[in-house]
């Protein structure tokens, strides 16, 4: 009975935690587009500093990333493409493992590294030091200052350092594949155009922007639920980042599953 | 405009604690100044939060000029905050905004001044309390009494209907002080309601029209400061006021 109990407990914990998520999603658009023109200049440098942080600092690992996982895709396609029986493989396995699955996934992964923590420790530090309190003291609403700009900025730079990423990679694929295994430029490029359609780079974008929203939001609620100590702050930095691979892995697979089975 | 603040019947308490705030029921109206008067950790500073309607009373309402706080929307409220000053003990500013951003922030956000307006009336005030030297830092390198400067400086900038004071004159050095005792007065003279809280004998004495006492968090004494009985402790500087009733 107390194991059940518990469970219960737990699972309605969790599904309270997600109204709330979702909550907060909904209120802070609705105070972020509501009544325009007020704080929106304020409100724009807040999201073009969070996309300069998620985004263009983070140019440089994702390249690395990019360049070294496009590299290794090659190599691996070229070992197993005699076995499956022809070159032409080697674009259809760049686009499905690069542009549809891992891109998407592992910048986003590089984004709660980087951003996500940020987030969730500096609206932590935020709750502790009253800051909160004092923006509201001031007459600005948290949700249009803090949250929205981080949700617009996340969501807008997790789409281009995908876009990025995916750039790199394949470039990568071509570097390895021309001066290691020597594929010729020409039919690397034949093979990805051939593979690469419309709706594998929409799809690529959908996962992108909406991972940007989920890590956005789960960071940022995380960030608030910290109410008295600083010790609380590591403690909510490390569940926002536990709780955004999950959802980024369960929305995944649903867009991959709802769009190519 | 300056409006009337009410409180009716207000209980608060801290995530399903004990009630810190029992039953508060009193009004300020516009030009007058209410102090609150009570020891320390009795409730003063979350009784001034509940004023400013930064805290949700668990019972009773907050009322402006008797339309019910809460009614309001959340873009009201804030235009509505944006017209109080508020001054708090913490002093809390932005960590990641330097003196002179941290004072242009709110004015920015509300875009009712030029660039070049808010540059005037922010320099004015650093200049006013040499602060000049210290616009660019950020607020992690100020000292405490330099923060309690610069958001004294804040609630100044926005404060034009309705001022709360949670013990202004707290750790002031004297000229500061001076300052912030006719700052109190001038904005009771333009008509200003205000709420403060204080331990200065000398604050209350020359600005309060009515007193509020606490204890245990229920008001022991609410109603004009002639007709308290005071007592003051010099020795400790610290004020004690007992209702004849009680």
């Amino acid at each position: 009975m107390d194991i059940l109990e518990r469970t219960g407990s737990a699972i309605w914990q969790y599904i309270s935690d997600l109204l709330d998520m979702g909550t907060l999603f909904l209120e802070s658009f609705r105070v972020g587009m509501g009544k325009r023109g007020r704080g929106d200049s304020v409100v724009f440098g807040v999201v073009m500093n969070q996309i300069l942080f998620t985004g263009v600092e983070a140019m440089k690992i994702v390249a690395v990333i990019a360049l070294l996982l496009g590299g290794v895709t090659i190599i691996e396609t070229f070992s197993l493409v005699p076995d499956l029986g022809g070159d032409s493989l080697i674009g259809k396995i760049m686009v499905v493992v690069v542009v549809r699955e891992l891109g998407p996934i592992i910048t986003a992964f590089i984004v709660i590294g980087r951003s996500g923590t940020a987030i969730a420790t500096e609206i932590g530090y935020m709750m502790v030091n009253h800051e909160i309190q004092a923006l509201e003291m001031m007459g600005i609403n948290p949700m249009r200052y803090v949250v929205f700009p981080r949700i617009v900025g996340m969501s807008v730079a997790v789409f281009c350092l995908s876009f990025f990423f995916n750039m790199v990679a394949l470039f990568g694929g071509y570097l390895v594949s021309r001066f290691i295994i020597h594929y010729p430029f020409t039919l690397y490029l034949d093979d990805l155009s051939r593979a690469l359609g419309f709706w594998d780079v929409a799809v690529s974008g959908i996962k992108c922007f909406l991972f940007g929203i989920i890590v956005a939001v789960i960071c940022c609620y995380q960030g608030f639920s910290v109410k008295f100590s600083f010790t609380e702050i590591p403690q909510v930095a490390t569940r926002a980042v536990v709780w955004s691979i999950y959802a980024c892995f369960a929305v995944n697979i649903i867009i991959t599953a709802f769009f190519y089975i | 405009m300056p409006f009337k603040l009410e409180l009716r019947d207000v209980s608060f308490a801290y995530d399903g604690g004990e009630n810190l705030i029992e039953s508060a029921s009193f009004s300020v109206c516009p030009g007058e100044v209410l102090a609150i008067v009570a020891p320390i950790g009795t409730g003063k500073s979350t009784l001034l939060k509940l004023c400013a309607g930064l805290l949700t009373p668990v019972k009773g309402e907050l009322l402006i000029d008797g339309k019910v706080f809460s009614d309001l929307s959340m873009i009201e409220q804030n235009e509505l905050r944006y017209r109080m000053g508020l001054y708090f003990q913490e002093a809390v500013l932005i960590a990641n905004l330097n003196v002179f951003d941290n004072l242009a922030l709110p004015l920015r956000y509300y875009g009712e001044t030029t660039e070049a307006g808010i540059s005037s009336s922010i320099n004015a005030w650093l200049e006013r309390l040499n602060l000049a030297p210290v616009a660019e830092s950020l607020p992690a390198a100020l000292s405490t009494d330099v923060r309690q400067k610069v958001s004294f400086i804040r609630t100044m900038l926005l404060g034009r209907d309705f001022f709360f004071w949670d013990e202004p004159t707290q750790n002031a050095d004297s000229e500061f002080t001076g300052l912030i005792e006719a700052e109190i007065l001038q904005q009771k003279r333009k008509g200003a309601g205000q709420i403060l809280t204080t331990q200065d004998r000398e604050l209350l004495l020359k600005s309060a029209d009515k007193v509020l006492t606490l204890d245990g968090g229920r008001i022991t004494y609410y109603g004009p400061l002639k007709d308290a009985g005071m007592v003051a402790d010099f020795r400790c500087k610290r004020l004690t006021l007992i209702n004849r009733k009680y």
